[in-house]
């Protein structure tokens, strides 16, 4: 027993230094010749203290030996696939000289490139407008509140209009976005439940989502969810109605301004998502048919007044 | 159903061209489809800059390769996903069939990924016994059928929704319907049940992030989102040349792929994932694993022509553009990748010798060059394929015809020898104007013989095996005949004789 678990930490340094020579660009034969007399040790090892009883321990070391070949086939694998490229490429040289390369210049900023809107009637569009407008050319509403109280009477209307379609709207579900449970109280509507962050797999069960957005995007009509900041990944996605709640002052203009908002280096969510509009296919004969998979339903309320989101 | 490839590409071509219900259809989208395009590529102002500017950025990206995957593996590994380097398809297959059985999974489901339609994961997966399921509506469509997806963004594209109806009826037991609606909300339900009871989601990659380790899939349908949330690991197949060097990039390319492939501003969902959750709270995957396939794409990287088909973002916007496509749709090029990217990826994927038919599939109209969002020079691609071909330039030739296994290809290459003769011929006629006028004549001469009604119609088997252009050309079109007297003849006996004639 002693000695199986001694191995498994010879084993630990033999993954280590594999993986160290892996960091340090180091070529494979070192690792290999670490695995082949860990292995000769191994087996020798396994030979003496089996017959018969087999520890536990045995799977285990089959399972790190099995990872240890794993880790070196990648190895392997990487030197190839970067030495290929290496090699192509320096086989290109020839040819570039002659070939026009360069041709396409990276020369402007992007954030040049994107339209500016010339406002009609000398009148410029506030970002609401813009958002309203292009989320609803993509099957989206959106309502504009004023303040905490409107946003509640947004989401009772919203619930309460539901509730004579075929969607039902009795069973609520909500991210763990503080904000969104004071509002719970304020709802002025018969529902059968409404509960904060069920689990994944009770969520199938559930009419509404609801859920606030970190940013929008006006010149798309464009939600955007940091996973980070809310548990809203799966609460914005099953259910077939997804209420968004965004503050007026996260909407930004352009898709950039708001990659330029999230991209912030090294911080990233695990997982950014970026919604317009409903659910859609068009899969079949180019038919367009709202809600496959996702919501067939999505509502976003604006609110103009004091942020909600902190207290 | 049978199963074409890219060797028998003319004979899948004129089957195709017989199939009207197909081209009914392929009519029906690659029009809306190119509409939607132009109109949603009308909308930006500054269109050519941004084809100009995503190029650039693709073209220092493959330049550079090397450096941009070790940047995009280090930060992808520091948040917490796991690399996997795979050289060729069984390799990729190995490890993601490898990575289900350590975890004892059974039941998969599946995002729509064109990488994992190369390496035929589908099939290496169900061999180990895994139930594999394709979530997308078209792939779902096609995976019942038994089929392979026809179009790179819409791959039931060349099924009737009467056809779908009948799939369902037979394959779900749901009630005939026409209604789209009714099919959508029934595959809705029964993949839902998939995705709960899945082991593992497996999806493809649209671009991946340098300076961030970030992968991004786009979609319309929501089932990326649930393959890449619910499951417990989520593991991303792609091809080495995704990559964007900054995350500021994702701009130029969000602007240019969903309005080239589909007429949208931007998909209904673009996922963005950085590494694997953080928190046990958090909501997502446990494991995030990332196959990095290279199946020859590096190869590619070595002449700046071939290099550039690497820019491909997978938009489909050549496939709507190209009257080959239009008329024969995907199935005919027997390969993953249909349209004018399939003929010039896949010769450079599966060697030359075996789809040598492919780079002759176009009439070079350039349709395609125009409408790429990353200006890739498809024409001047074919024509440098063509010419490999005919210089008998196949790289894996010499490793084929060690084998034994070149003689289908020998053939091939014999012909191109005889069409290198033909040219030479011709261009000696035509640098002499005593030995074109000659043949001009003996060629007037000789055509009343086959003229009927002032045209050339089929010409009989006889004269095609002595001039085989001629037969080909005949086959399906009419020639003008070579004109009673030349321009020369008139010039020499007096223009103004001939106009009081």
């Amino acid at each position: 027993m002693i000695e199986g678990s001694y191995l498994i930490d010879y084993c630990d340094a033999t993954l280590w230094s594999a993986v160290t020579c892996h960091r340090f660009g180091q070529s494979r034969p070192v690792a290999t010749m670490i695995r082949l007399s860990l292995l000769g040790g191994l087996r020798r090892q396994a030979a003496e203290g089996q017959s018969g009883d087999r520890s536990p321990h045995s799977k285990e070391l089959q399972r790190r030996d099995k990872e240890l070949m794993e880790r070196e086939r990648n190895i392997a694998a990487r030197d190839a696939i970067l030495g290929s490229i290496r090699e192509h490429l320096a086989a290109s040289a020839q040819h570039d000289a002659v070939h026009a390369e360069g041709e396409h210049k990276v020369g402007f900023k992007v954030a040049d490139l994107d339209v500016k809107l010339s406002p009609p009637n000398g009148i410029s569009p506030s970002l609401i407008d813009i958002f309203s407008e292009n989320l609803k050319a993509v099957g989206g509403h959106t309502v504009v509140a004023r303040n905490e109280n409107d946003v509640a009477a947004a989401v009772t209307g919203i619930i309460s209009d539901l509730q004579k379609t075929p969607l039902r709207a009795r069973r609520i579900a909500l991210s763990d976005a503080p904000a969104l449970n004071r509002f719970t109280r304020q709802i002025a509507v018969d529902v059968d439940e409404i509960t904060t962050s069920p689990s994944a797999a009770e969520l199938f069960d559930y009419d509404v989502g609801i859920s606030t957005a970190q940013a929008a995007i006006a010149e798309t009509g464009t939600l955007v969810l940091e996973s980070e900041l809310e548990r809203h990944r799966l609460v914005s996605l099953v259910p077939p109605v997804h209420i968004a709640i965004v503050e007026a002052a996260d909407i930004c203009l352009t898709l950039g301004e708001a990659l330029a908002a999230v991209g912030r280096g090294s911080d990233l969510s695990p997982t950014i998502t970026l919604i317009t509009g409903p659910s859609r296919t068009a899969d079949i004969e180019l038919t367009l048919a709202i809600g496959v998979h996702g919501p067939q339903e999505l509502f976003v309320i604006v609110n103009e007044g004091p942020p909600i989101q902190a207290r | 159903m049978p199963i074409l490839t890219t060797e028998t590409f003319a004979a899948n071509a004129r089957a195709a061209l017989g199939d009207v219900q197909l081209r009914g259809a392929l009519r029906n989208a690659t029009s809306q489809f190119g509409i939607r395009r132009l109109a949603a590529a009308n909308g930006l102002p500054n269109w050519q800059d941004l084809r100009t500017e995503a190029r650039a950025i693709k073209d220092k990206v493959l330049l550079n390769l090397d450096k941009y995957l070790e940047q995009f593996v280090t930060n992808a590994e520091s948040c917490g996903a796991k690399i996997h380097w795979a050289r060729d398809a069984e390799e990729a297959n190995q490890i993601v069939c490898g990575l289900a059985n350590e975890r004892g999974a059974r039941k998969i489901v599946k995002s729509k990924s064109m990488v994992t339609e190369e390496i035929h994961l589908n099939v290496a997966l169900e061999t180990q016994g895994l139930e594999v399921i394709e979530t997308d509506l078209g792939e779902y469509i096609i995976q019942l059928a038994g089929e392979a997806p026809s179009h790179i963004i819409a791959p039931a594209i060349h099924k009737t929704k009467k056809q779908i109806a009948e799939l369902f009826t037979a394959k779900l037991g749901m009630e005939p319907t026409d209604d789209v609606d009714r099919l959508t909300s029934v595959a809705r339900r029964v993949l839902r049940q998939r995705f709960a009871a899945a082991d593992i989601g497996i999806s493809g990659v649209n671009f991946a992030i340098a300076e961030t380790g970030t992968i991004l899939i786009l979609e319309n349908e929501g089932n990326v989102r649930l393959t890449t949330s619910l499951p417990k690991v989520h593991i991303a197949v792609m091809g080495i040349e995704k990559i964007l060097p900054r995350f500021a990039d994702l701009d130029v390319f969000l602007k240019l792929l969903p309005r080239s492939g589909t007429g949208q501003q931007l998909t209904t969902y673009q996922s963005l994932i950085t590494g694997k959750k953080r928190k046990e709270s958090d909501e997502g995957p446990e494991e995030l694993h990332i196959v990095l396939l290279d199946n020859g794409r590096s190869r590619m990287l070595a002449h700046p022509v071939t290099r550039q088909a690497l820019a491909c973002i997978r938009c489909g916007a050549c496939l709507n553009a190209c009257p080959v496509y239009q008329q024969i749709g995907g199935h005919a090029y027997g390969s993953v990748y249909p349209g004018p990217i399939g003929a010039v990826i896949t010769p450079q994927l599966i060697g030359l010798s075996k789809a040598a038919q492919l780079p002759y599939a176009s009439s070079l109209c350039g349709a395609c060059r125009e409408v790429c969002p990353v200006k890739i020079d498809i024409p001047e691609l074919l024509l440098h394929l063509r010419a490999e071909i005919t210089e008998g330039v196949d790289r894996r030739q010499g490793q084929e015809a060690g084998a034994g296994a070149g003689a289908g290809a020998g053939v091939a290459i014999k012909k191109k020898r005889m069409e290198g003769v033909a040219f030479k011929v011709f261009a000696t006629v035509m640098g002499s104007p005593g030995l074109y006028e000659w043949n001009a004549k003996v060629g007037r001469l000789f055509q009343r013989f086959v003229m009927r009604d002032g045209r050339i119609g089929r010409v009989g088997a006889t004269l095609s095996r002595f001039a085989p252009p001629l037969g080909a050309w005949t086959s399906a079109r009419d020639m003008r005949p070579i004109a009673p007297r030349s321009f020369r003849e008139l010039w020499r006996d007096g223009l103004a004789d001939e106009s009081k004639e």
